[in-house]
């Protein structure tokens, strides 16, 4: 089953929302808009203006205030994923060249920037100042997490403490903004806006650690760039950290550097494959998704609750 | 405000964005990012007729529209060469995500949507100029300085909106590109190429001359590139003077920053002499 079926009933928001990022982007400036247009027509699966829509049916719905933090939380994803390219300096994003492979550095930095901008006017349509409050403590901790990642490149002697720590600030925290702003933007009761902030935050891990899982175990076709990326770039995920156990395969971890060999890289994840990190990997963020469903039981039985354990589960068992 | 005061308004401010940009892992690897005073001057003039010290707010408010500008600096500084190093460019990336992150987080504090608003306009006003400079898609070099007088005043011109108070904003937009042609002459003068020469040469330089190579001393087109340079110098210190003489309302302190600034760029007898050969 497809993601977007799961929320079928939000379909003529969810393209709502998709117009808006569309009107969002132009610009006097028809390179940024080209530049912009290109990210937005690559895909993606819109996990977070859906989570925003979803929570805020917790509160007095109205899809033309709803859209704004919908719409902003998007664009500063989108503008996160523009940033990342130039600093990983990838060729590839959902199988597409990327901006700055299409056009260059300076392009990329410029659109991003352009569409962090955007996605801060669209915010601003939110008149609720523990909103901004929330995102804005939440993108200062993103980048902190970022800065941290690059600090902790080919850094093998960390901790299962330092990864959780990353992926709550590289991932888990956006989501669970998403779905606590959905319920703020709509008047939700701050007991509820706080335990989806509970849930999205859980989603979040199990999401990312899934993330780190495919890396290792998806072909290049399934993930739009090379297998094992993260790995040869020294980020050291769930799966890599778990592998470490074993002290043979430790001894080929830490040997793997920027300039090692696609054959050395494959040979690696075997290894690892060879192990039991990657069930170990599944059992933690099975336990994050547990821990999500519970917090939804927190939540009045409805349709959005049914809808948000779904995602959390089809999330939990996703294969690319 | 006397002028004295005003100094220091300005070291508050410079010790409040200092603090902002403290960040022990990223200073390991990337420059410390350059505090403009007279930016922090300019920003505190509809603050001059005030009595006493301004409040922790405003101050805020000014170090975010710095903490934005230096931000947007960094950013800049993103180059497409190959052979800078990786780690020193990865972080120049993050190090502009995370001050402008500050800036809004410090605006989102004090609630003060309104101000988060006008300057994420300025950050979109600021970034379609440095593409439009960039790609050097400009018909002539009125329309080249147009967008970049909107390069270099949009934070400054955004926060005046805010203010309410536009008095400012044609002198201090004068100033700034002024501030911006002397970086750009210095730079031309050393040998380096910016976006901004690329695009004048573009509309100033025939095709025949830009080949011959801008960036070689006393070619034929470095020295017109130099020689348009100064043109585009003494017109716009022209303009901030008759902006002086015309504004009844020019405060001491902006006036004292301006005189200060205003000789520093007087053009070589040589280009002089090769501008009125033409």
């Amino acid at each position: 089953m497809k993601l977007n079926r799961l929320y079928s009933f939000l379909k003529a928001d969810i393209e709502e929302i998709e117009k808006e990022l569309e009107v969002a982007i132009q610009s006097d400036s028809s390179l940024l808009q080209e530049a912009s247009l290109h990210l937005l027509q690559a895909g993606g699966k819109r996990i977070r203006p859906v989570f925003v829509l979803l929570s805020a049916k917790y509160g007095d719905y109205d899809i033309n205030v709803v859209k704004h933090a919908a719409v902003s939380l998007e664009l500063m994803h989108m503008a996160s994923l523009v940033h990342d390219d130039v600093i990983d300096d990838a060729e590839l994003r959902r199988g597409k060249p990327t901006i700055k492979a299409q056009w260059d550095n300076r392009v990329a930095m410029y659109t991003g920037d352009y569409i962090f901008a955007r996605a801060l006017e669209y915010m601003t349509h939110i008149r609720v100042p523990e909103a901004h409050r929330i995102l804005s403590h939440t993108l200062v901790e993103l980048c902190k997490g970022e800065i941290a990642q690059i600090q902790d490149k080919y850094r093998y002697d960390q901790h299962l403490r330092d990864y959780l720590l990353r992926i709550k600030r590289k991932t888990a925290l956006l989501i669970a903004v998403s779905c606590q702003l959905g319920a703020i933007s709509s008047g939700a009761p701050e007991e509820v806006h706080k335990r989806l902030f509970n849930f999205g935050y859980n989603v979040g891990m199990s999401y990312q650690i899934i993330d780190d899982i495919l890396d290792l175990t998806s072909t290049e076709k399934e993930l739009g760039k090379p297998a094992g990326s993260d790995l040869w770039q020294g980020n050291i995920t769930l799966p890599v950290l778990y592998a470490m156990d074993v002290p043979e395969v430790k001894g080929k971890i830490i040997r793997v550097r920027e300039e090692s060999s696609p054959e050395e890289i494959q040979s690696v994840i075997e290894a690892i494959r060879g192990t039991d990190a990657i069930e170990r990997s599944y059992a933690l963020s099975k336990r994050y998704l547990d821990r999500a469903l519970e917090d939804l039981d927190h939540l009045p039985a409805n349709k959005v609750k049914r809808t948000l354990k779904n995602i959390a589960n089809y999330i939990g068992k996703r294969k690319y | 405000m006397k002028f004295i005061d005003c100094n220091h308004q300005a070291n508050i401010i410079h010790q409040y964005v200092e603090e902002q940009l403290h960040h022990s892992y990223l200073k390991e690897y990337i420059d410390h990012p350059y505090i403009d005073r007279d930016r922090i001057h300019f920003l505190l003039l509809p603050f001059a007729e005030a009595d006493g010290d301004i409040s922790l707010e405003e101050v805020q408010w000014i170090s975010t529209a710095m903490l934005l500008q230096i931000a947007l600096d960094t950013h800049e500084k993103v180059t497409n060469s190959e052979f800078d190093p990786l780690k020193e460019r990865q972080l120049t990336v993050l190090a502009g995500v995370y001050f402008s992150s500050l800036y809004y987080k410090i605006l989102a504090e004090t609630d003060e949507v309104d101000l988060i608003a006008i300057l994420a306009k300025a950050i979109k006003e600021v970034n379609e100029s440095k593409i439009s400079i960039y790609k050097g898609d400009h018909a002539d070099i009125t329309a080249l300085m147009k967008t970049l007088k909107k390069r270099e005043a949009s934070i400054i011109s955004n926060f005046f909106a805010f203010m309410d108070d536009s008095r400012w904003e044609e002198v201090v937009s004068d100033v700034l590109v002024y501030k911006r042609l002397i970086q750009e002459r210095s730079s031309l003068e050393e040998t380096e190429t910016t976006t901004f020469l690329q695009a004048l040469a573009k509309v100033s330089l025939p095709s025949a001359l830009r080949e011959s190579g801008l960036l070689k001393k006393k070619s034929e087109g470095h020295r017109h590139l130099l020689s348009s340079l100064d043109r585009l110098i003494e017109g716009v210190k022209a303009a901030v003077h008759r902006n002086m003489e015309d504004g009844g309302l020019i405060a001491p302190n902006l006036k004292k920053i301006v005189l200060e600034l205003l000789p520093y760029a007087e053009p070589r007898e040589m280009t002089k002499l090769y501008a009125e050969e033409g």
